[in-house]
């Protein structure tokens, strides 16, 4: 692997450290001053700002070790590095510095469990004997630390370093905490025997135990105990269909390998979890807990003979719930999408993302009530409601809301379709918003059926097009055209989005007022252009991947070059527009495929391309549009 | 005399020979000749004397003028809002035969290190302009101008320009070089300049504003001086002035046109949104298609005037004639349903006013039918109130025959009720923002910040300078506004989205994409990016009593503590979204305040007041606190006042003298941009008031004299507790002489009683008039850095980051204050390290850790500003 050095590492100050010394190494790493303050803290917070390639690359010192061996997502070898290298510097063992490194982590929030995790496997990894001699600490570790994930490593540590459960069991068992930290530390301990000889102790302990917590943790424990597989599963499909520590329970069945799933017991179990199901509200459907044992039941359904097994999936599916995201666009006072369509008393659930710089919400009010609604809310006192909701008339036809949504954050409505099909309209009631921000949630007896006949499939009919299959028809294009129909899917397949065509899009791919001629007349050009996006690109329209010195790359359209600095629209917006300096990039490579994505005509009808073609042919002379 | 005469044959031979050319440049008939370029350029549409010279020499060959210089523009970079129209599409909508190009000032700060780019950028300029055929007659004949030299002026408080003209000397070459390789006819006035400067000297005068744009009369000198050049011959001297009139009638109208205001509306993104024509479900009409109509009368109208020009031109006399305009499309509402107006008093019963208080109607267009949408309002050092008044918003049509205005109410007998009123200034197109200077007002007109003054005392403007350029206003109702002064005398404006701003100043070209505050200090011209960030629409804007700062976002009612992010950043680079220091409970706000007043019980003093226009109506009371390195906000449940009228829109709020409190009411059915077509015809135009708000029982307060008061007058008026009081004395001080200001300063500073429980903020306030004179007290600002008050030596630090190139070794002074033990003052030593360019500044930043109890997890403005200024300081990190 070949490292680069940002320009954050220069030449040496007077003042700042400079690591020249390079000790072991993971890599061969090209040498590299670094800015690092003499302050531990300041030192620690700049090290901090480097992403971990950069920490990688950074010349070897005592903060630097600190940060490798603490830092999330570092391979272990460097950990083992950082060990080795701050035992050397300290005076002091590899094991001691592990060990100071999990209290340092450990005096941190939750987000030190991934590091601690990763020394937890090399903490174990060192010998029996070599533990046993820092016992006294690793208990502590075990029974003082601040985060469970600390004290089960101290637990799996002891057991390691006995050989054995026996005596930690016994110096924990009289503390219902320090007995689940212990059984919790079962997953941690890599040695199988010392793994297996957890079961006799941990089994009844699965039935029951002084706390749910013990419990919990005995559950966990046992799933992932080898050897007693099978009656682990029966076990834990017992506490399920008895509703007792459910989610534990289901958690641990799904840790228990599939070749051990006993087929005989799959259609029990799965009926058990419909009930279950069935009886979760809308609004917790999309919850883990729901999505966990949706998906165990679904797997076991799968072990099933086809029938029974298509027939209990089925049944499943139909609690699922349908989900669509709808985002607001930043300074338009629009959703970015303005039809939904539900099954009629089906269940499903919005997420409204507000990407826009002033608070939203989603309201679905009843057919033909949009204006009515619209008007009571603009008259409201921006008071929350009961449910913390603003702009809310009290009015029943005001069907499901969300709150408002702060810029930048999001929310969920959960609820179940209307029993009545109808085109029931989504607003956002912020006063004033109404006029422009509408959508329509169509509900309907049949999707698919609804979706087909409008033109739009949820999953299109898709063909992937050649331009062979449609030269022959391009004549058709010149008249009896439905151009608005053209109109509407130079929208709808985002064309606007990237071309100019008369007065409407934007212009970030070239301009297609003028297209036919650019292309001398000929149809078939211009349909192999789109068709075939990548065939011919013009070098203003080249995306050009510049890799830079620092290991990043970006990639974009050249704007404008000059002696230091290259300009790049790297998507369809002049807020995509960045400069680069020239000593910055190290090489470039002109890309072969355009920007323009392929298949842009597949979900559409031959007739379709044929509308669009045409009003591609008459955008720029709007006049074509009344001819017809 | 002799010496004066003497003077032009020097500078004819001197043009003459820098165009290195025998013949004169020929112009013919019906040429059109665009001027392009920087704010040299730019300029000459508001003195025209190049363009009255011209036409008296081609009196019938009916020439078309049409200027596209933007202030700020290089050869290779016209920064633009979106779907402007490019260089090309101009000059071909202009049809230009003749280009005047008037650049290299910009480019010049580049230095040596840019020259190559430069000429490379100039050569291919010239080449693809030549190969070009705008006008349809074939390639369009080109001059190229050199910028002009910096002036080196009297004022102590401007730089000196000697290191610019090293550099302006070398661009001056660069392009005499280009254009003789590309044949290109080419005038030297970078010498030209230098020479009228010199004597303009001699006479004691000067010819810049600012050491680089010129004044009206450097403008006429140059104008002769660029005609020689151009016709070999001498500048025509009779009276031009009635030509000068009618070049200048057309160049408004041009200008209107060219630079509209409200772009995104115009022709950008926004000019796209339709509404429907005539109710529900009817046809749609954008405002692109009615803007680009009134743009259409605007061309029939330049066009008018250039027949006006040419009949002038030929000795005769023309009335203009706009009966040809092309029609502009009308169409209804889609907020028919607007709520009936109740009367200015009517409307205060719908009014719930904080417990105690008592409001009364101050003003209103029943009375004075000249208020209408008042948009920013400021008690003048007199005690009267200014208001900018907005009755064509969101801008002016071309046939509009009221013009937006800058109002001064009195109210002479006391009674809190205004019996008089004088129009400062009309004939306005979108007054978004205004501030006292010395003797006069700045004015927000996009894309200008002009100083205006009253020189014979009718209370009338007379007087007129442009001293910012290129403020752009791509959508108007968020051009720059919210006009604050700071306690040492910078004031500041805010700027939204959309806009591309490009601003010349002595120190380099300040390029801003959307929303940005800036900072001007109008008595050096210093001005800079002061927080750029994501903002959408920022309205609001207040100074508390120790200078600490409150940005509000309009749109989300975003409020925030600004120091932490107004740290310096490179552009087009913005600040990382930031908390917000209080949980607002509805949004919009249009504007800010600060409730300083002793005429308010203790639970009012310095509440911070937010405006809110929909939803609540009404303005919020909120209880600030430090927290941490920063502030936070409390609402206090007792609003200050709130309306259920739907037309009540409260605009602004100030403290008047008598320590009441003043409100105007926008009066509005209409308000959005963006919900409303921006010509529906439901916006209302004629409605206005302002209210006063009074807490009955306590006594008002005795206005404290600050108009025409001695220095030692007004330092002690440094000494009252509201901050509206010593921010006009402030203002008053600041017409006098600085030397004598200064001097009474530290005898007053001096004076003090350090047992005085105000000693620190008095004494703050003696460094703060150092600041606003631009005067350096080292050993002042160092006592202040040590004040025993944390406010104080975070204030001061504030101070030190402006003085930093003055005072010897600012960063060993900051080192002291980034281990304060107060994180206000840790924070304010680390957004000054971020101003610095060194690795040691990172080093002095970073030491503010050591003070963090946890520095794992520091405080959160202190972490956000730390990120943001080693971010700044980056590159110079070793």
């Amino acid at each position: 692997m070949k490292m680069t050095c940002v320009r954050f590492f220069s030449s040496i100050v007077s003042g700042t450290f400079l690591f020249a010394a390079i000790l072991a190494r993971a890599e061969d790493l090209p040498q590299k001053t670094l800015f690092v303050p003499k302050n531990a803290t300041a030192a620690a917070y700049v090290l901090g700002r480097l992403s971990n390639k950069e920490l990688i690359a950074a010349p070897r010192g005592e903060f630097v070790y600190v940060a490798l061996l603490q830092r999330a997502g570092m391979d272990s070898k460097y950990r083992v590095e950082a060990i080795q290298g701050l035992a050397k510097l300290r005076g002091t063992d590899s094991l001691s510095e592990l060990i100071v490194a999990l209290g340092e982590l450990d005096k941190k929030a939750e987000e030190s469990n991934p590091s601690l995790r990763d020394l937890a496997a090399i903490l174990l990894g060192f010998k029996a004997d070599e533990l046993t001699a820092k016992r006294p600490t690793l208990e502590k570790t075990a029974k003082e630390s601040r985060l469970s994930i600390t004290r089960q490593i101290g637990f799996a540590a002891l057991v390691t370093a006995d050989g054995g459960n026996e005596a930690v069991w016994k110096s924990a068992e009289t503390s219902g905490a320090q007995l689940a930290d212990l059984l919790r530390c079962a997953v941690l301990i890599r040695n199988s025997v010392l793994r297996a000889a957890f079961y006799s102790k941990t089994e009844p302990l699965v039935h029951h135990a002084d706390s749910p917590d013990v419990q919990r943790a005995a559950i966990a424990a046992i799933s992932i105990i080898p050897g007693h597989e099978a009656e682990t599963f029966s076990m834990l499909s017992g506490l399920v269909k008895a509703g007792t520590e459910r989610p534990a329970a289901v958690a641990g069945l799904q840790t228990i390998p599939r070749k051990f799933w006993p087929k005989g017991e799959a259609e029990s179990l799965v009926t058990g979890l419909i009930v279950y199901l069935k009886g979760l509200p809308v609004d917790q459907r999309t919850d883990t807990d729901f999505v966990s044992a949706f998906q165990l039941a679904m797997d076991l359904a799968a072990l099933l003979p086809g029938e029974k097994g298509g027939a209990l999936a089925k049944e499943l599916r139909a609690l699922g719930v349908s989900v669509f995201s709808i985002r607001t666009i930043p300074e338009q006072m629009l959703y970015d999408r303005t039809l939904i369509v539900v099954e009629a008393g089906k269940p499903a659930e919005i997420i409204l993302i507000n990407e826009d710089a002033m608070p939203h919400n989603l309201v679905i009010v009843t057919p033909g009530a949009l204006e009515e609604i619209g008007q009571a809310a603009e008259k409201m006192p921006p008071e929350p409601d009961a449910q913390g909701r603003h702009y809310i008339p009290p009015s029943t036809k005001v069907l499901f809301a969300t709150k408002l949504v702060e810029p930048g954050q999001q929310v969920k409505l959960s609820f179940t379709a209307p029993e009545q099909p109808g085109d029931y309209p989504y607003v956002c009631t912020f006063p004033g918003h109404w006029r422009r921000m509408v959508g329509t949630l169509a509900v309907v007896k049949d999707v698919e059926a609804y979706l087909a006949t409008r033109g739009q499939t949820a999953e299109p009919k898709v063909t992937e097009w050649k331009v062979d299959d449609l030269a022959s028809d391009l004549t058709k294009v010149s008249a009896g055209r439905d151009l608005a129909h053209g109109k509407e899917l130079f929208t709808r397949l985002a064309c606007a989005g990237c071309h100019k065509l008369g007065k409407e899009g934007i212009n970030y791919g070239p301009d297609l007022s003028d297209v036919l001629v650019r292309f001398k007349n000929d149809r078939t050009d211009v349909l192999r252009q789109i068709i075939e996006p990548s065939l011919v690109i013009s070098n203003r329209y080249r995306n050009v991947q510049m890799n830079l010195k620092d290991g990043e790359s970006v990639s974009g359209m050249v704007l404008k070059e000059d002696a230091t600095n290259v300009t790049l629209q790297t998507g369809p917006s002049d807020a995509l527009i960045q400069t680069v300096a020239l000593s910055e990039i190290r090489d470039r490579q002109a890309q072969n495929s355009s920007p323009m994505p392929m298949g842009l005509l597949n979900t559409l009808s031959k007739e379709e391309i044929l509308d669009l073609m045409a009003w591609l042919e008459a955008g720029a002379t709007p006049s074509h549009e009344h001819k017809h | 005399m002799k010496r004066f005469l003497l003077l032009p044959c020097i500078l004819l031979s001197l043009a003459f020979s820098l165009t290195e050319r025998a013949a004169a440049f020929e112009l013919k008939k019906n040429e059109h000749i665009c001027l392009i370029g920087n704010a040299l350029a730019d300029r000459m549409q508001h003195d025209n004397w190049l363009e009255t010279l011209i036409y008296a020499k081609f009196p019938g060959e009916n020439l078309v003028f049409r200027n596209l210089a933007f202030a700020g523009d290089e050869v290779a970079s016209r920064h633009r809002s979106e779907n402007f129209g490019s260089p090309d599409q101009w000059l071909t909508k202009t049809k230009a035969d003749v280009i005047f190009a008037f650049f290299g000032f910009n480019e010049s700060f580049k230095g040596d290190a840019g020259l190559d780019a430069f000429k490379k950028d100039l050569h291919s300029f010239l080449k693809d302009t030549k190969g070009k055929n705008y006008s349809g007659n074939g390639s369009p004949r080109i001059v190229l101008f050199s910028p002009i030299a910096n002036e080196k002026l009297r004022d102590p408080n401007y730089p000196d320009p000697k290191a610019n003209n090293d550099n302006l000397a070398k661009y001056t070459a660069a392009m005499a070089e280009v254009a003789k390789s590309e044949d290109v006819l080419f005038v030297n006035l970078f010498t030209v300049s230098q020479e009228l400067y010199a004597q303009a000297a001699k006479k004691g005068g000067s010819l810049t504003i600012n050491t680089l744009h010129l004044t009206e009369a450097g403008n006429k000198m140059l104008a002769q001086e660029i005609f020689r050049a151009l016709f070999n011959e001498k500048p025509p001297t009779k009276n031009l002035e009635k030509l000068r009139a009618a070049v200048a009638d057309k160049a408004t109208e041009w200008h209107a046109r060219y630079r509209t205001v409200d772009g995104y509306n115009v022709y950008g993104g926004r000019s796209k949104l339709s509404f429907p024509k005539a109710g529900k479900d009817s046809e749609k009409i954008t405002n692109f298609d009615v803007m680009q109509q009134e743009m259409a009368q605007r061309d029939v109208k330049t066009a008018n005037r250039d027949q006006v020009i040419w009949a002038v031109a030929k000795g005769g006399e023309m009335k203009v004639d706009d009966s040809n305009l092309p029609s502009v499309e009308t169409f209804a509402s889609n907020k028919p349903d607007i709520h009936p107006f109740l009367s200015g008093e009517e409307a205060i019963r719908h009014m719930t006013v904080a417990k105690g208080c008592k409001i009364n109607l101050f003003a209103s267009e029943e009375k004075f039918p000249e208020l209408v949408s008042p948009v920013q309002m400021t008690f003048d050092t007199k005690g009267r109130l200014w208001v900018a008044a907005w009755p064509s918003y969101p801008e002016r049509t071309p046939t509009s025959t009221v013009g937006d205005k800058l109002l001064v109410f009195e109210d002479t007998n006391g009674d809190g009720k205004a019996d008089k009123v004088t129009t400062f200034l009309d004939g306005l197109n979108c007054p978004t923002g205004f501030q006292f200077y010395k003797d006069g007002v700045l004015v927000m007109q996009a894309p200008d910040l002009w100083f205006v003054r009253d020189t014979d005392g009718d209370g009338k403007a007379d007087w007129k300078e442009r001293v910012l350029m290129g403020m752009d206003s791509a959508d108007s109702h968020h051009t720059a506004n919210a006009m604050v002064l700071d306690p040492g005398g910078a004031t500041y404006l805010s700027d939204g989205v959309f806009h591309r701003t490009q601003v010349e100043t002595a120190s380099g070209l300040v390029l801003n994409n959307d929303g940005c505050i800036y900072r001007f200090e109008p008595r050096t011209g210093k001005f800079e990016r002061y927080v750029s960030y994501g903002f959408a629409n920022p309205h609001g804007r207040v100074f508390d009593y120790w200078g600490t700062d409150i940005i509000t976002d309009a749109t989300g009612n975003a409020n925030y503590f600004a120091p932490a992010f107004s740290g310096f950043i490179e552009y087009p680079a913005k600040h990382p979204g930031m908390q917000e220091f209080w949980k607002r409970p509805s949004r919009p706000c249009p504007g800010t305040g600060i409730l300083s007043s002793r005429h308010f019980p203790e639970e009012f003093q310095n509440n911070f007041l937010n405006i809110n226009v929909i939803g609540f109506q009404g303005i919020f009371r909120v209880k600030v606190g430090d927290s941490g390195a920063g502030l936070k906000g409390e609402t206090i449940e007792d609003n200050l006042v709130k309306s259920d009228d739907a037309n009540f829109r409260p605009s602004a709020v100030n403290i008047a003298p008598d320590g009441s409190i003043y409100f105007s009411d926008w009066a509005k059915p209409l308000i959005g941009h963006m919900q409303h077509h921006i010509r529906d015809p439901n916006r209302d135009k004629t409605h206005g008031r302002i209210y006063r708000i009074t807490y009955e029982g306590r006594p008002l307060l005795k206005p404290v004299p600050i108009d025409g008061e001695p220095i030692k007058k007004l330092l002690e008026a440094l000494k009252t507790p509201e901050d509206d009081v010593r921010t006009r004395a402030k203002i008053e001080l600041g017409k006098h002489d600085s030397s004598k200001v200064i001097a009474a300063t530290k005898i007053w500073a001096a004076s003090l009683d350090p047992k005085d429980k105000a000693y620190e903020h008095h004494m703050m306030e003696a460094l703060w008039v150092h600041q606003w004179h631009n005067v350096v007290d080292e050993a002042l600002l160092k006592k202040m850095l040590r004040s025993p008050d944390f406010h104080a030596r975070a204030a001061a630090t504030r101070v030190l980051c402006y003085w930093r190139d003055r005072v010897s070794n600012p960063l060993a002074l900051l080192e002291v204050q980034a281990k304060d033990e107060s994180p206000r003052v840790r924070l304010e030593a680390v957004r000054a390290c971020s101003f610095f360019k060194s690795s040691k500044a990172a080093e002095v930043a970073l030491s503010a850790l050591e003070k963090e109890a946890n520095p794992d997890k520091p405080d959160y403005y202190i972490k956000y500003c730390l990120d943001e200024t080693m971010k700044a300081l980056d590159k110079y990190l070793k």
